[in-house]
């Protein structure tokens, strides 16, 4: 097929040098299109493309192109030139002589003309030599074109054509990267102008460049692309021509839509009336091959003979040979052998020496089948060999496009992996960012755990500091209380008792009174300290305490205490004054019927509870009085034995609890 | 009788001394502390001797303690300033025989002496009554009872079961019940049904 897809371009091409009348002008557009009325009417007449096909049209255009020489009229002259080469670019239809007019114009007159006036003569030039697919020669001459610095449409087409055609020769010569660069050049350049089907044509290029290099999404593209140009100028021929390499397209792709494409198009071309006989022959063929294909082979027969006319009016090797293969298909799909077996025969060995082999393949395809047909087995056995010849050529191809799917397919993969590793990488990053942060978030952790275990252990050691100080400070009381008790005691109860001795007996009253001072004296002591606390011991101390307040107070305490002598004397001596404390509380406030002394000796420490059934307080109020010094005693002694007081109060009762932690 | 008597203060001491001979006793020796009182205590091994509780180094508890420890022969009778039924019961541990008020030496050491001798105990009156002198004096019948049983029959007047005197008490109902029998007992009343509340009510308890 590519070979075939050359070819067809080589009609494509050209038509695209056409300049066309347009309706939008959007805004990047710098350059418009002029339409400068002919002010020759013959002129007007070789430039209308319906009249290329009048038969006189030469003659006219000679006559004309003669008289204006011969008047000196040079440029006159030379835009008759140009209408005819305009006419023959269009329609492929490429005639030695004018190659040769052009010539010799472009040795006489050129240089009595400013250059924009004479840039068809290149252009002609060129697409003569790419029409008979010499590339070489056709370059320079585009080449040429490209010097030029286009000031205004006309000449900024010129130029975008010349890189178009450039272009062209390089894909045509396989050459895809100068291809696509000089496209770009030509599109920015048409890009400038309103010249759509100029545009078109460009895009119909780089699609061409693009279905070579088996990029079909992007062909596609540019075939639609270009299509959009061409009906922006209104140019159903050329539309028609973006169809018919759509067609092509899809073929390579073997997508199903070909049919109904081909269908569709040929329709199209049929319903335009548009007179152009290669296009017609192209799309005749695969019109034909769908017809085959659906087994149409009346219809087939019908189109075939219609396409005879214009391919013998054509004299063009590939409608030639497009003609052959498809009558040739014709024939034997429909039973009938070929008829004329040596044209074929000759065609495929035309092809042979072009290295033609696509068509190769498809000419030993049809007369294999006709010899099998015709049970011509020994040209059966030759064809088939020169058909697997050809398509081995193919495959090769193809194997080379497999390869390069392939490398594309590999390119891919190893980018994926790049990306994968890419992402690895990140994501490792990431991973040793994520454990650099937790590590940091640890360490900060660790610090603030570290600081606050520090400030908790100062606040700790601080309040043993405390605790140890209050301790001592009540220690301090207790054995200043203990010693004025001891002195009371000791020197002024024996002074008195001393004193009682001496004098009472002489008056009795006064040892009465003697007496009774003796035991406020007691009774202030006893206050003081509770009398011979180390050899008493907290229990019988306790029990002391309870009994007097029964008997003073009238209030019922009962005791149960089970304590063998843990604590220290002056702890005990503290756990008295808590009890001391709360009783006095009870019989103060409480106006309770009763109340309970529970001492527990446990596993972990020792438990002191002072019950009553008293009317109760409230508790976290009661502590916030200033006035609440009886409890704040309790808390505050428990703490300096290193204990903790719990108060529990409502209207049945209050309870007391304090824990002392065993210490070692 | 031999009699050893050890005091640290010398006036007492010597009052005290004074007493005892003025009753007949022979008073073989006086300490001033209590060391010396428990050496001489080994050493002469007297019948009684009479202590203050409050001396240097050892006090009267420690020497009693030591002679209880020792199954001395000698009798303690423990001589001091302090009125507390502690220290009393503390004695008591010890063997101690006597236990008398200084202030009233001159009323009781004579007597406490003579029960001592004969091997009996003696307690000052004053220390008894020390704890009941503040009593409030009701109906006669009710000083018989102790402070717990006269609240019990209070709350028995209020029409309370033992279950809930128990409670307000805290105490267990087993002891209620105990206390109950004491004072019908005690008041020598008929074991009939509600013979406590009719009593109380009589009484005008409520």
């Amino acid at each position: 097929m590519n070979d075939r897809l050359k070819k067809l371009l080589m009609y494509v091409l050209p038509l695209v040098l056409m300049i066309c009348a347009c309706e939008e002008t959007p805004d990047k557009i710098i350059y418009h299109k002029v339409t400068t009325k002919k002010t020759d009417s013959t002129s007007e007449w070789l430039s209308e493309r319906s009249n290329f096909h009048a038969k006189n049209y030469y003659s006219v255009f000679q006559n004309y192109y003669a008289k204006q020489l011969k008047l000196k009229n040079y440029k006159k002259a030379a835009s008759g030139l140009e209408e005819l080469t305009e006419q023959e670019m269009y329609y492929s239809f490429f005639q030695k002589s004018t190659l040769d007019t052009v010539r010799s114009f472009q040795k006489r007159y050129k240089q009595k003309l400013p250059w924009h006036k004479t840039m068809f003569v290149e252009s002609y030039i060129g697409n003569y030599y790419v029409n008979q697919a010499n590339y070489r020669l056709a370059i320079p001459h585009f080449r040429k074109l490209t010097t030029y610095k286009p000031f205004d449409e006309a000449t900024c087409s010129e130029v975008g054509y010349g890189y178009g055609d450039l272009a062209f020769c390089y894909f045509a010569m396989g050459q895809h990267a100068k291809a696509l660069k000089y496209n770009s050049k030509a599109l920015a350049l048409f890009n400038q102008t309103d010249n759509y089907v100029g545009r078109g044509g460009i895009y119909d290029n780089m699609a061409m460049v693009s279905l070579s290099l088996k990029n079909y999404t992007k062909a596609e593209v540019y075939f639609d692309k270009a299509m959009s140009n061409y009906k922006s100028a209104n140019d159903s021929s050329n539309v028609l021509v973006s169809l018919h390499n759509k067609i092509i397209l899809y073929q390579e792709m073997d997508d199903p839509k070909q049919f109904h494409l081909i269908d569709s198009t040929y329709h199209l071309f049929i319903r335009s009336k548009i007179q152009d006989e290669s296009l017609e022959v192209a799309l005749a063929s695969f019109y034909v091959d769908m017809l085959l294909h659906e087994g149409r082979y009346s219809e087939a027969k019908a189109i075939l003979s219609d396409m005879k006319i214009s391919v013998e009016k054509l004299k063009s090797a590939a409608s030639d040979a497009d003609y052959n293969i498809a009558l040739a298909s014709y024939e034997i799909k429909a039973g009938e052998g070929i008829r004329d077996i040596e044209l074929i025969e000759k065609a495929l060995y035309a092809v042979e020496e072009q290295d033609d082999y696509q068509n190769q393949a498809a000419f030993a395809q049809v007369l294999k089948e006709n010899a099998v047909l015709t049970k011509n087995y020994q040209k059966a056995y030759v064809f088939s060999e020169k058909l697997k010849q050809a398509e081995n050529r193919i495959s090769s191809q193809k194997m080379i496009t497999k390869t390069l799917e392939l490398n594309k397919l590999y390119e891919t993969k190893r980018k994926e992996e790049q990306i994968a590793f890419q992402k690895e990488t990140i994501s490792n990053g990431k991973a040793t960012i994520a454990l650099l942060i937790s590590l940091l978030m640890g360490l900060l952790l660790v610090i603030v755990v570290v600081l606050s275990k520090q400030k908790q252990k100062k606040i700790q050691t601080e309040n043993k500091r405390v605790q140890l100080y209050t301790k001592q400070l009540l220690d301090k009381t207790e054995e200043e209380r203990r010693r004025i008790a001891s002195d009371l005691h000791d020197s002024v109860s024996h002074e008195l008792l001393n004193l009682k001795h001496s004098v009472g007996e002489s008056t009795p009253s006064a040892g009465e009174k003697i007496d009774s001072i003796i035991k406020d004296i007691r009774s202030i002591s006893r206050n003081l300290h509770p009398v011979m606390f180390e050899k008493v011991g907290l229990s019988a101390s306790i029990n002391q305490l309870l009994d007097r307040a029964q008997s003073v107070n009238q209030l019922m305490v009962t005791s149960d205490i089970v304590y063998s002598g843990s604590l220290s004397v002056s702890d005990e001596l503290q756990v008295y004054r808590i009890i001391q404390e709360a009783l006095s509380n009870i019989i103060k406030y409480a106006e309770a019927v009763a109340a309970k002394i529970i001492i527990r000796e446990g596993e972990g420490g020792l438990k002191i509870q002072i019950k009553d059934n008293g009317k109760g307080f409230n508790v976290s109020e009661t502590l916030s009085r200033k006035d609440a010094f009886g409890l704040h005693n309790i808390i505050e002694r428990s703490k300096a034995i290193g204990g903790q007081a719990k108060i529990q109060s409502d209207k049945n009762g209050t309870i007391i609890t304090i824990d002392l932690k065993k210490t070692e | 009788m031999t009699i050893i008597i050890a005091d640290d203060h010398p006036f007492t001491l010597q009052g005290t001394q004074s007493f005892v001979e003025s009753y007949g006793y022979q008073v073989i020796a006086t300490c001033a502390n209590g060391v010396s009182a428990l050496n001489m205590i080994q050493l002469r091994q007297p019948d009684i001797a009479i202590l203050d509780i409050n001396m240097p180094a050892l006090d009267g508890l420690d020497v009693a303690k030591k002679v209880y420890e020792l199954k001395l022969r000698t009798k303690v009778i423990l001589l001091t300033m302090h009125n507390e039924m502690t220290i009393y019961n503390k004695s008591k541990e010890y063997g101690v025989y006597g236990y008398i008020l200084k202030e009233h030496a001159q009323v009781e050491l004579k007597n406490c002496l003579s029960e001592v001798a004969k091997g009996n105990q003696y307690v000052s009156d004053s220390l008894l009554n020390d704890l009941v002198s503040v009593r409030e004096t009701g109906t006669g019948e009710l000083d018989k009872l102790t402070f717990s049983e006269r609240k019990i029959i209070e709350l028995i007047a209020q029409q309370k079961t033992s279950k809930q005197i128990a409670e307000m008490l805290f105490l267990s109902e087993k002891t209620i019940e105990g206390h109950r029998s004491n004072i019908i007992e005690k008041l020598g009343l008929p074991k009939e049904k509600n013979v406590l509340l009719k009593w109380a009510m009589k009484n005008g308890l409520e």
